[in-house]
């Protein structure tokens, strides 16, 4: 262990023995561990059983001061985990709170806007800690102003990366100042963010310093709310956009209207050219400085997440609609406790993309790549979700909730899934049926039930799924089967049974069976996952 | 192993603490104004914070199970809802339709980055906080079961006697 980090647990061992009486310690932990058996027909190969986990701890003195850290350990982590192998303090800060300051030294996450510049978070799912080890200084002169300041290196696994992060950022809500009485509430906020990285590239003069700057406003009156965000970068090759010399930029643009009963979304973004990472030679999900989400509905079904987006950075332009309606109690569709309706549309297209002089190729690296036309949608539509979901409240004991997705994955295009032998990266089209009940035996005992169908003539084929699930106060069961029926190869089974126990803020979750090779998403950011069949254990803990 | 060591030290000394008030964090309002979480109060009733998403299927039962008693807990008891979103910025454009449509009456506010989920050592949703009238932490539980609001209700009672 560094001898910071021991440095950092006697100063946080004796702050708490200085402050007991009016200090409050809090934390919070996760282990997960799984065994890993060898099974040919889902292509999961032995593995020596591996154990993922963190424990957060928390010291907080009045508001005023607070000491935190984070210790994680790694034992043979799952492919595209390897780099985490090892155990220490990964995370560590000190923070003081007074006179509308907030200082930190050490790691924080923060996030300027919507994040399309700079967000930095912690999401042990999909293995991202890009965290920034530094300083930032929050700062509020008066209500209703926020001004930020950060600079620091991002966590690269075990490492820091080689780029330091420079920012700023300020948020104001208007209507503290200007039309205080106005049924119109306007906010706005501008941020700016630096990174700089030395050179030493032979072939080709790379920027240094890169800047990137963001504005963005939300207005919202009675019913209405209307918010955008625009971000701009100027060039900055790297490994993502294969180095070429175009600036990127990107922005979101949302408006809704909504009452009691009924609520309508409309957004659309436009991504060009926008991956910023603090070194431009990381890859994956490694050393981001901003957040590209994907405009779509996040997927909680088992089938529904079979075929998930990826968020392109470097070019995409796309649309989602969303309605929640709720069909009133006591009226004639509605029945006694009314029925609620969703329905969801999203598409993305590739952006439109042009040479920019006759004797280069669109995005030759060493060029300005390509030049884009703002309005225009490139050849190439990405992906396409229809989503219906209806809710309805039978009686006292009986929930029925059913689904219905019609789903186009461009996957020729994007090649985010597992090949098959022989085969090709193709454009998928898929029908999905989901129904789900839910019944009540007595408060805290209930029995759940889904059964899914997913239809494609592409890749692996047609998919059945039935899954139930007995809640009985503290202690939850659950057995489910994915039966990939349509697999062009042979029909494979992937069953599993599930136990565990919940009291207060503690679980305990012990599985056993297997799991399908694919792609695990939060929000367009994936990972791949390998198949594996065996047992695991999770617990999660707050105190 | 000294990370194990270390861990135990740690729970150890988490069964010396005392009573916990809320972490101070800055979250926002649907409207994009920024709150800090220190400022929640009740005039000293109780205050249940509920840790939410759009993605979470049981935390959106836990709310429109409570919704649908609220007006009677209320008039009872005094005691508010705070319920706390951590969608990301993916989700932040829905939120407020979502709530419309619902046509919930709690007090709502944004976690964009999960600062005060965070702060508050929440690992997964639902997580649910039942706050005593001087906002320490009375009780919490994750997860939730149908009818499992009826048990929450009773100890809000309890803090009320």
């Amino acid at each position: 262990m560094k001898k910071l980090d021991i440095f950092f647990i006697s100063l946080f061992l004796s702050f708490y023995a200085l402050t007991q009486n009016n200090l409050s310690f809090s934390g919070d932990l996760q282990i997960s561990g799984q065994t890993f058996q060898e099974d040919l027909l889902i292509e999961a190969e032995k593995r020596d059983p591996n154990l993922n986990s963190y424990l957060n701890l928390s010291l907080d003195y009045k508001n005023y001061l607070r000491i935190g850290t984070r210790l994680e350990l790694y034992k043979n982590p799952i492919p595209g985990f390897e780099s985490y192998e090892g155990e220490g303090i990964a995370h560590k800060f000190i923070q003081f709170q007074k006179w509308n300051f907030d200082i930190t030294i050490g790691n924080f996450y923060d996030q300027f806007g919507s994040g399309i510049l700079f967000r930095s978070y912690f999401d042990p799912n999909l293995g991202i800690d890009n965290s920034v080890n530094g300083a930032r200084v929050k700062y509020r002169p008066s209500s209703g102003i926020d001004l930020t300041a950060i600079i620091g290196k991002q966590r690269n696994y075990w490492e820091l990366g080689e780029g330091i992060i420079r920012g700023f950022d300020t948020q104001i809500y208007l209507n503290d100042y200007l039309f205080k009485k106005s049924e119109t509430k306007v906010s706005l906020g501008g941020s700016f963010v630096t990174k700089y990285q030395k050179d030493n590239d032979p072939f080709f003069i790379l920027p240094e310093n890169v800047g990137a700057w963001s504005g963005r406003i939300n207005i919202n009156k009675g019913g209405w709310s209307f918010e955008s965000e625009y971000a701009h970068k100027i060039n900055d090759p790297s490994f993502t956009n294969n180095y070429i010399y175009k600036n990127g930029n990107s922005i979101i643009i949302s408006g809704s209207y909504s009452q009691k009963g009924l609520g309508l979304v409309l957004s659309g973004k436009r991504v060009d050219n926008m991956n910023f990472r603090s070194d431009r030679d990381a890859t994956l999900q490694q050393l981001n400085i901003n957040f590209l989400t994907s405009l779509n509905k996040q997927q909680s079904y088992s089938l529904a997440t079979i075929y998930p987006y990826v968020t392109q950075p470097n070019g995409e332009i796309g649309i989602q609609f969303d309605c929640f309606y709720k069909i009133p109690k006591k009226s004639k569709l509605g029945g006694k406790y009314g029925t609620e309706l969703n329905f969801n549309f999203s598409n993305c297209f590739s952006i439109n993309k042009i040479n920019p002089t006759d004797s280069e190729l669109i995005g030759q690296p060493g060029t300005l790549g390509y030049e884009s036309n703002f309005f225009e949608f490139g050849d190439e539509k990405l992906f396409q979700e229809i989503n219906i979901n209806i809710k309805k409240k039978i009686n006292k004991q009986l929930k029925l909730q059913t689904t219905y997705i019609n789903l186009f994955n461009n996957d020729k295009f994007l090649k985010a899934q597992k090949l098959l032998e022989g085969g090709a990266h193709e454009k998928i089209f898929a029908n999905i049926f989901i129904l789900e009940s839910e019944y009540k035996l007595k408060p805290r005992y209930t029995i759940k039930s889904e059964l899914q169908y997913l239809q494609t003539k592409q890749h692996l084929g047609n998919w059945g799924m039935g899954l139930i699930e007995a809640n009985l106060k503290n202690i939850f069961f659950s057995i489910q089967d994915l039966y990939n029926y349509g697999n062009p190869t042979s029909p494979i089974h992937y069953y599993s049974v599930t136990t565990g126990f919940i009291k207060k803020s503690h679980r305990i979750e012990l599985r056993y069976g297997k799991v399908r090779a694919g792609l695990f998403c939060v929000g367009g950011i994936c990972r791949e996952v390998p198949a594996s069949n065996g047992f695991s254990i999770n617990i999660t803990s707050s105190f | 192993m000294r990370v194990l060591k270390i861990l135990f030290i740690s729970i150890f000394f988490c069964n010396l603490s005392v009573a916990q008030k809320i972490p101070s964090v800055n979250i926002k309002t649907l409207e994009g104004k920024t709150v800090n979480t220190a400022s929640f109060e009740n005039n000293g009733d109780p205050v249940i914070i509920s840790f939410w998403a759009l993605w979470c299927k049981s935390c959106i039962k836990e709310l429109e199970a409570i919704s649908e008693v609220y007006e009677d807990w209320q008039d009872e008891t005094n005691v508010k809802l705070i319920a706390i979103s951590i969608d990301d910025s993916r989700n932040t454009s829905k939120l407020k339709p979502f709530i419309n449509s619902k046509g919930w009456e709690y007090e709502i506010y944004h976690d964009p980055n999960s600062d005060f989920k965070r702060a508050l050592g929440v690992n997964q949703i639902p997580h649910t906080f039942l706050l005593n009238g001087k906002m320490e932490i009375f009780s919490e539980h994750v997860a939730y079961t149908d009818g499992q609001e009826e048990e929450l209700y009773e100890k809000v009672k309890k803090l009320k006697k």
